[in-house]
């Protein structure tokens, strides 16, 4: 297809020719919380790792890290890596291992799916770059986490190789699909999936929250195996279209809504042994409700280790620390991560 | 919607006298502060299991 053409498909269908790509850090290149680090995640929990996606197990554990080199598709530096490090199995119908992203609300309203809109539910084209040691069929959930769900599949055809899929699904004209700041679409590549979460209605919407096909790869329970993703593209569009790369600011920024930090939040000064005193920090971006709050680093003379936190907005949080002797020269630092994450 | 949330301590967290200002709760092994927010992800989480007689928020200390 000629790019003028492409343009005029893209046009025709409704779709941006900027920032299409619905999915934030598709490219991988965002890691706030644990930089080039791999990270475990152990049954059964469920962790951010790169940023805006999880990892999910109920059944082994598995780690992630950001990852590069030199066999990357062209164009990208980084790719997520998640590696088996003690296997799962589907002994257990609801045994589950799902890498997945969560769209806000506010990001997927302009589909018009659900026909609460005047026009037509859009349809939507998934693509991503995969590299696996398991080759086989695997499966990816589409949900509104109400009462529309989507199961299809990808063929992983040459063993560690990059290859690349796309999953192009008509847009649903029916379903309760939420508008505002909640969960909007959640997009779930199936690493291993136990019976109770599979279908054989696939390429459809159902009612029901199946995540994987009967037949769908059990990635999951090979000891060592690797799987690879990067290039995570949705957009309006009948087939897939180039992946959109951003500036790293403005994909740092748009992770922001959903995870920050503050590295060092200070106070110092003079203080009375049981007194409260108090520091409010700003925050980078406006978060998408108010955030959860963790510590990540601290220090203190004159103070406790404990923290307590309030005043929350989307925009700052605050921190309370009480003395526990008279001083001068007192002070505390508190290192802290916000959480607002779908 | 599969729960991907293992919350195993809950206590209501004092800030500026009020005693009910936001919860300290330990969610995936890591403790956390969480608003009184129903937008937020882990508030809403805990409030399911409440309702549900799954979880007890303890008092403030």
């Amino acid at each position: 297809m000629s790019k003028a053409a492409e343009l005029a498909a893209l046009i025709g269908t409704g779709a941006s020719t900027s920032k299409r790509n619905m999915l934030m850090n598709g490219d991988m290149r965002v890691s706030q919380r644990n930089g080039t680090s791999a990270v475990t995640v152990s049954a059964s929990a469920g962790a951010y790792t790169l940023d805006r996606w999880q990892l999910y197990t109920n059944s082994g554990n598995y780690s992630v890290q950001q990852i590069t080199d030199s066999t990357l598709p062209s164009g990208f530096l980084n790719a997520a890596k998640i590696t088996v490090s003690s296997v799962g199995n589907t002994s257990g119908s609801g045994n589950a291992v799902h890498f997945e992203q969560k769209i806000e609300a506010n990001n997927i309203s302009h589909l018009n799916w659900g026909g609460g809109n005047a026009g037509t539910a859009k349809t939507c084209t998934l693509s991503f770059f995969v590299k696996s040691s398991v080759t086989g069929t695997y499966s990816v959930h589409f949900g509104n986490d109400n009462d529309r769900f989507y199961v299809a599949t990808y063929t992983v055809d040459s063993a560690n190789t990059w290859e690349k899929k796309s999953i192009t699904l008509a847009g649903p004209s029916d379903g309760t699909w939420n508008t505002g700041n909640g969960r909007g679409l959640e997009i779930v590549w199936v690493l291993l999936q136990g019976s109770g979460g599979t279908t054989s209605s696939l390429n459809q919407w159902i009612s029901a929250e199946d995540f994987a096909s009967t037949s769908t790869t059990q990635w999951g329970t090979n000891s060592g195996a690797t799987f690879f993703l990067t290039g995570c593209q949705f957009e309006i569009a009948g087939v897939a279209q180039p992946f959109e790369h951003e500036g790293f600011e403005q994909n740092l920024a748009r992770c922001q809504r959903y995870y920050s930090k503050v590295e060092y939040s200070n106070w110092s000064g003079r203080v009375s042994s049981g007194n409260a005193y108090y520091m409010h920090d700003g925050l980078r971006q406006t978060m998408r409700a108010n955030p959860t709050a963790s510590i990540l680093s601290q220090s203190q003379s004159s103070f406790p280790t404990d923290r307590s936190f309030g005043d929350y907005t989307t925009e700052g949080v605050g921190t309370q620390c009480t003395a526990s002797q008279n001083a001068d020269g007192a002070y505390w630092y508190t290192g802290i991560a916000l959480n607002a994450e779908l | 919607m599969i729960n991907k949330m293992s919350i195993t301590k809950a206590q209501w967290n004092e800030y500026k006298g009020n005693k009910k200002e936001c919860i300290k709760a330990t969610i995936d092994g890591v403790e956390m502060f969480v608003p009184i927010d129903e937008g937020n992800t882990e508030y809403a989480e805990i409030k399911r299991q409440v309702d549900a007689g799954e979880l007890t928020i303890e008092d403030a200390d």
